[in-house]
């Protein structure tokens, strides 16, 4: 069956009440009706009933969607208008297939390892000939590793003593490329909880990118893989450091329920968490060897952490528990940074818009440190308050525990 | 057709104002109800000299024009029925200025009531009209429907609370009516325009007219087996001379919906709830709340509870303010019905709607600005079963008849439009439909603003 007729009722569920425009962020900023989720669903009932061709501005209203999942969550009547979104992607993809400027980082470069690492690499080399910035994006603040983690670290991370349990860390290609500071300070903190912590080297990227615009083969491939990976270890649970990663883990079973893997998947999705979720709701926190930081921050929420994993509290409490850290919260807290993966080099100008807004409230807090649990967030809001000069410094979760056990008086960002 | 009017309309608004691709005709020929059309021509203003020109435009090629904020619209008001022109005006949304000291704040049309309420937290005052929809809707929507609320039984609808409008007429012409301070107004325009649903002329400019928060409030909520018991409830605490601030009447069909939502732990089944709120200075509130619930326990309420923190006040009006887009749980489709009737003939109608809900086969879910004796009765169907839309349109009229025949009307809050058009003629008297259209001629004699609404114009 054709993937819009699966969803057509879904489709028609949406009886247009229209209180998805009070939370849908591109809504926010251009009031238009064509960049909500009532205006995405009836240009993709009119494709599905062959009212409207697959056009250049349907195309235009389905990829300017976020998939933040915040109309999901608003919605009275409980219609799902991102998944409507990536149903519509997938079918775009079906009809049409991707053009090069997605098919080269969705299917070429991000689902294997050695392209990715040679890609970065690239990167690396020719950065400083770059343009400082480009679409809005922070060309020049963005930090690239010499070796990916998984690539510099042992595979086995031992604690003090006999383990409570064995965790296999999820980095995600992000972290893994870009903030090895941050992945460090994961494997730092679950050791010092007396967990034994492996990094499968030869992890995968979540598939999330390609799921996101309508690939699901090559998404449900990558997921495979990492599976296999991940299941040798035989592991009390996943870990991941990641809210896009983690979204991506949790939802493994449900991509896979009617298939043959159906059962692994959803064993997996269901040992996943993200960090600060494991530390708070699966173990004791050891907060006997936090030293004194005292720091302000704010905390961002990123979408996939807090809508696709129901993490909101976890990464608050965590930091909370840290003496001499004083959590101020912002405005619109769990409103999408403008990131959204390739959106932000796709759609620049909304994008900045929607990271403009970010910027704004996370300033206003007067907080030194910006904290994220997500990677792609981390260098969005760092970007985008590098070029705005509002001189707050953007900090993983994770770090700011990781100088807590380290009982350094200070938060020294490795970037 | 239009290809001249667009090339003059994208020189007043900019190109990336105006649309006429079908993505578009499409994404702005809809509200919240069932009826879909599609305009010819998308445009976006910006300010009020671009308002004014487009109307000089289309009054010079007789476009019509429907004016659009939100389109939350629950009667069809802002759906471009003639076509033309779907004249949107979300991107005007700044709040020009808060005046705490003459107790005025000036805002744009488009401007969201929930952003002018999050604006004003923290000054001690806020907008009073608190329609269900607040959180997406627009003020100069509200201003078109003179649109109500829960509070709206104690402080008053929107028409209480304009002091001043910048209109832009048909002809493109602008005026300014009222302003900043209220005074005399003999003839009063201001009063005309508030309610006028768009056919009039284009609100661009607004003076509201704020209100200081009050010292204390108390949330209640009260628990019956029966819708009747509960009306009842609603007729005795008014008549014994107590104005509470909201007093909202949910049925069992309408609590299922939104707790499927909100997840608060409302009684699935209970045959009706009543959310109670009365405000003013703390000391006076003890002694309401405890005559409130004793009219509760007279009409055999099985709970009454009153809510400990302002977080459950929160998701208890979160529940309320959803419901309508929650039903779509049920059934796929909804129509609603704005009756209101006196206040003593409450219970009656409240009876008759079950009645009719079994009569016809139909789920009708009732939902209540019950202190006013505002019903909104909601049909559930699925707009693809001819035999089903048959059913609604009998008990919908009805409905309507049964309102009147009690002394009520057949709008309180949500406006004429296009769905009550036909009922309009069973409430006013020929003289008055024609003095309406009267007024409408005068004002916009071509018939090109948001024309084929409220009343017939030949």
């Amino acid at each position: 069956m054709d993937i819009l007729e699966r969803v057509y009722e879904a489709l028609y569920q949406c009886n247009k009440c229209g209180f998805c425009q009070a939370t849908c962020p591109t809504y926010r900023n251009l009031w238009d009706e064509k960049y909500t989720a009532r205006g995405r669903i009836r240009l993709i009932l009119a494709v599905a009933d062959g009212d409207l061709e697959r056009t250049a501005e349907y195309e235009e209203a389905i990829n300017t969607c976020l998939t933040c999942h915040q109309c999901a969550v608003t919605c009275p009547s409980g219609v799902k208008g991102d998944e409507l979104v990536l149903a519509a992607r997938q079918d775009l993809f079906e009809k049409k297939g991707f053009p090069f400027i997605k098919r080269i980082p969705l299917q070429r470069v991000l689902p294997s390892r050695s392209a990715r690492n040679a890609a970065f690499g690239m990167f690396r080399v020719f950065k400083g000939l770059l343009p400082s910035s480009f679409k809005g994006i922070d060309i020049k603040g963005m930090p690239v590793a010499g070796r990916s983690f998984t690539d510099s670290t042992v595979e086995v991370h031992k604690p003090e003593g006999e383990p409570k349990a064995k965790v296999a860390y999820f980095v995600g290609c992000m972290t893994d490329h870009t903030l090895p500071g941050v992945a460090e300070a994961v494997v730092k903190v679950l050791t010092a909880n007396g967990l034994e912590v492996i990094v499968p080297k030869a992890q995968n990227c979540c598939g999330l990118p390609m799921y996101t615009y309508g690939d699901l083969d090559t998404s449900l491939k990558l997921a495979k893989e990492n599976m296999d990976v991940i299941e040798k270890f035989q592991v009390d649970a996943v870990i991941t450091a990641c809210g896009s990663c983690g979204g991506m883990l949790v939802k493994y079973g449900e991509l896979f329920a009617d298939k043959p893997e159906a059962e692994r998947a959803k064993a997996f999705s269901e040992k996943t968490y993200d960090v600060a979720e494991y530390l708070i709701d699966k173990i004791e926190l050891d907060t006997e060897k936090f030293g004194n930081l005292p720091i302000k921050v704010t905390y961002h929420d990123s979408c996939h952490l807090a809508r696709g994993m129901n993490v909101v509290k976890q990464p608050r409490e965590l930091m909370k528990k840290v003496p001499g850290v004083e959590l101020i919260e912002m405005k619109d807290a769990d409103q999408c940074c403008g990131a959204a993966g390739l959106f932000q080099g796709l759609y620049p100008e909304i994008s900045t818009k929607i990271t403009n807004n970010k910027i704004e409230n996370a300033k206003n807090t007067g907080a030194e440190f910006v904290t994220v649990d997500c990677p792609a967030c981390l260098h969005r809001i760092q970007g985008g308050i590098n070029q705005n000069k509002t001189g707050q410094r953007v900090a993983h979760v994770v770090e700011v525990l990781a100088a807590a056990y380290d009982n350094r008086d200070k938060l020294d960002l490795v970037r | 057709m239009y290809e001249a009017v667009v090339a003059q309309l994208k020189e007043i608004v900019g190109s990336k104002n105006v649309s006429v691709s079908k993505e578009q005709l499409i994404n702005f020929g809809f509200d919240a109800t069932l009826p879909q059309y599609r305009p010819e021509i998308v445009v976006f203003a910006t300010t009020t000299e671009q308002v004014s020109k487009v109307m000089k435009v289309a009054q010079k090629h007789k476009v019509p024009v429907t004016p659009r904020g939100a389109a939350t619209n629950l009667s069809g008001g802002s759906l471009p029925s003639s076509g033309g022109i779907a004249l949107s005006l979300t991107k005007m949304n700044k709040i020009l200025e808060i005046d705490t000291e003459n107790l005025v704040c000036v805002v744009q049309p488009g401007v969201v009531n929930q952003d002018l309420q999050d604006a004003l937290a923290g000054t001690g005052y806020f907008y009073p009209p608190d329609p269900a929809s607040m959180k997406v809707c627009t003020i100069g929507g509200n201003i078109a429907e003179c649109a109500g609320g829960p509070r709206c039984l104690k402080l008053g609808v929107t028409r209480d609370y304009i002091l001043g409008l910048e209109v832009v007429w048909p002809d493109g012409r602008v005026s300014t009516l009222g302003g900043r301070f209220a005074g005399d107004r003999d003839l009063d325009l201001v009063r005309l325009m508030v309610g006028s649903e768009g056919m009039l002329g284009i609100v661009t400019k607004a003076w509201l007219r704020l209100k200081p928060v009050s010292e204390a409030k108390k949330t209640m909520l009260a628990v019956f087996h029966e819708v009747v018991d509960a009306s009842r409830t609603v007729s005795d605490i008014i008549a014994k001379g107590i104005i509470p601030l909201t007093l909202e009447l949910l049925d069992n069909l309408l609590i299922n919906c939104a707790e499927d939502f909100a997840h608060i732990g409302l009684p699935r089944d209970a045959g009706a709830i009543l959310i109670i709120e009365v405000d003013g200075y703390a000391p006076e509130l003890d002694r309401q709340v405890e005559t409130i619930q004793k009219m509760c326990e007279a009409n055999n309420a099985r709970d009454f509870q009153i809510a400990r923190s302002a977080e459950e006040v929160d998701k208890l009006w979160t529940a309320r303010r959803i419901v309508i887009g929650a039903v779509a749980r049920k059934r796929p489709s909804y129509s609603l019905q704005d009756v209101t009737v006196p206040r003593s003939n409450f219970p009656v109608i409240s009876e008759k709607i079950v009645e009719i809900s079994k009569k016809y086969d139909l789920p009708i879910g009732i939902l209540a600005h019950a202190g006013d004796g505002n019903l909104h009765p909601i049909a559930l169907f699925d707009a693809r079963d001819k035999d089903e839309v048959d059913r609604v349109h009998k008990a919908e009229e009805e409905i309507c008849q049964i309102a009147l025949d009690l002394g009520g009307t057949i709008s309180g809050e949500h406006g004429i439009g296009l769905a009550k058009m036909d009922f309009l003629r069973w409430q006013l008297s020929p003289a008055a439909i024609d003095l309406i259209v009267g007024i409408k001629k005068t004002i916009d004699p071509n018939n090109i603003l948001n024309p084929g609404k409220m009343v017939e114009v030949s």
